[in-house]
């Protein structure tokens, strides 16, 4: 009988002191999910086609510019200069550019899917809450060919992993952005809101 | 006679966590027993922890620094201070390198001006990106080391320190990290980013999204440490998958008592100062100290590599 209590305590101690362990063993099995991607039909995975290629077709235009892409100097001025220099000329390039013309009609209703997935999927709050750590300024006044707003000192809005793997990959030196409920498609190099999609975050 | 019984299983079941939280970090005062302070130290009236080994890495860490005001100077200036002592190569800084404006002059006085004698003694600045940073104009600003890249990696003797950019962590740069991380041959991997994957402070609190992508690739790949700032506080975490887990965001910003209290997470926490760290990598020991803008030691001790024999069980 002592015995048996001697062993009914020793395992409960044991459980007791496993809890932590419990708990480690938890975060390890925290997988990377990923997303709960939407099904897509093949009319809208087309549609994610053609955007790819007209991003594939910015990046062509941006490559054959006369200006410089920014590298590593420690004079800020010169380096400001630069960007603003690539600016101008992506804005020259491209100056009748509008809204929609990346993120077209077609296109449109597709990535509002994608990310309404992303966001009702089993990551949706922590999406929610990665968005809400950002420290999100509001509506901000974005511009086709405009200066990305965040160059007077505003935070950057960060944008949740799980909801950039949703999303078709973008080629380096271009992002998605959040601005409150928009998702902006910003040239980081030009610092340069190239399109933008109202209503993308629900 | 059941009281008793829960009152056994009570005081056993303490016991083993007790015992799991000592095996985790030795404590302040063995690391003190362990290397007396050198006598410059003392001679310079420092209260220094660091054993100051032959041929050991040395660095400091800040976070949230770049305000330009009085506190970020003072921080600077106690760095100073200890670099006569310590004679760190670099500092590492996670994120909020130049807070608000991003002029020449804003570079000068919230970043030349205050690490000037630093930068004089050619000690070099590892930057990662924070949200109030401009991303395209600091990864080049030549200063922070970074190459031109939003995320990069570089070695110093035994550590290898990958930089990630947590305000956008996209698949490109997971595959990024991934590739690293499996073709390191360091004996110390450590990673460093700006938002904190577990804190107890109040502000923001965890980036639990950000934990999810990260996590997998810190265990499997064997990162030992990982430094995050953002909120303006400092926390020495409780490993966490056998990971050691510091929050430096205080080096310039701070935000008054706003660590939960009292909370599971921490090992320790203090958010009544700023605060910077050094940091002593000596074959499979890692040791640490956290120093106040007034100088004062609010935290420091030694970590043992996992996988050696006085890894932590956790």
């Amino acid at each position: 009988m002592k015995v048996r209590r001697r062993i009914g305590i020793c395992a409960a101690a044991l459980w007791i002191a496993s809890l932590p362990l419990s708990a480690a063993a938890f975060q390890t099995a925290d997988k990377r999910e990923g997303a709960a991607k939407a099904a897509l039909t093949d009319a809208e995975s087309a549609q994610l086609k053609a955007f790819s290629d007209r991003v594939k077709q910015y990046q062509k235009m941006e490559k054959a510019l006369p200006a410089d892409k920014l590298s590593p100097k420690s004079n800020v001025q010169e380096l400001e200069q630069q960007r603003q220099a690539l600016r101008d000329a992506l804005q020259q390039a491209r100056p009748n550019a509008k809204q929609g013309d990346l993120f077209t009609a077609d296109v449109a209703p597709v990535f509002r899917k994608l990310l309404r997935a992303a966001m009702s999927g089993p990551n949706g709050r922590k999406i929610r809450a990665s968005l809400n750590h950002a420290e999100p300024l509001g509506p901000q006044d974005l511009k086709v060919n405009g200066v990305y707003p965040n160059v007077r000192g505003q935070p950057l809005q960060s944008v949740p992993p799980t909801l950039l793997l949703n999303l078709p990959p973008l080629p380096k030196g271009l992002e998605y952005r959040i601005s409150d409920h928009t998702m902006a498609l910003r040239d980081a190099d030009a610092n340069m809101v190239v399109d933008y999609l109202p209503n993308a975050i629900p | 006679m059941r009281v008793a019984k829960y009152a056994v299983i009570t005081i056993l079941a303490l016991t083993c966590l007790v015992g799991q939280g000592q095996t985790a970090v030795d404590s302040a005062a063995g690391a003190r027993a362990a290397a007396a302070p050198p006598a410059p130290a003392a001679a310079a009236g420092l209260d220094l922890k660091l054993p100051l080994k032959n041929g050991s890495v040395r660095w400091a860490v800040i976070g949230d620094n770049g305000t330009g005001d009085r506190p970020q100077q003072a921080i600077a200036d106690q760095m100073q201070r200890y670099w006569q002592v310590v004679k760190f190569d670099f500092v590492t800084m996670d994120g909020d390198n130049i807070y608000g404006g991003h002029s020449t002059s804003d570079f000068k006085r919230k970043f030349e001006d205050p690490y000037k004698q630093l930068l004089d003694e050619k000690v070099k600045f590892y930057a990662s990106l924070g949200n109030h940073d401009d991303p395209d104009i600091e990864r080049n600003y030549k200063f922070f080391n970074m190459g031109g890249n939003r995320y990069y990696t570089f070695t110093k003797g035994d550590v290898q320190f990958f930089v990630l950019d947590s305000n956008y962590m996209d698949p490109q740069q997971l595959s990024w990290v991934e590739d690293k991380l499996k073709n390191s041959t360091a004996k110390w991997k450590i990673a460093y980013f700006h938002h904190p994957l577990f804190t107890a402070a109040r502000y923001h609190g965890p980036d639990a999204d950000l934990r999810t992508e990260l996590m997998p690739l810190f265990t499997k790949y064997g990162v030992n440490a990982v430094w995050y700032g953002h909120e303006h506080v400092y926390e020495r975490v409780k490993p966490q998958s056998g990971i050691y887990f510091f929050l430096e965001g205080s080096s310039g910003e701070l935000r008054f008592h706003n660590l939960r209290k009292p909370n599971d997470l921490d090992a320790v926490g203090f958010d009544t100062d700023r605060a910077f760290m050094l940091v002593e990598v000596a074959g499979d020991d890692l040791y640490f100290q956290t120093i106040t803008a007034t100088g004062e030691t609010v935290d420091s001790g030694v970590l043992h590599r996992q996988g050696t024999a006085a890894q932590p069980t956790q």
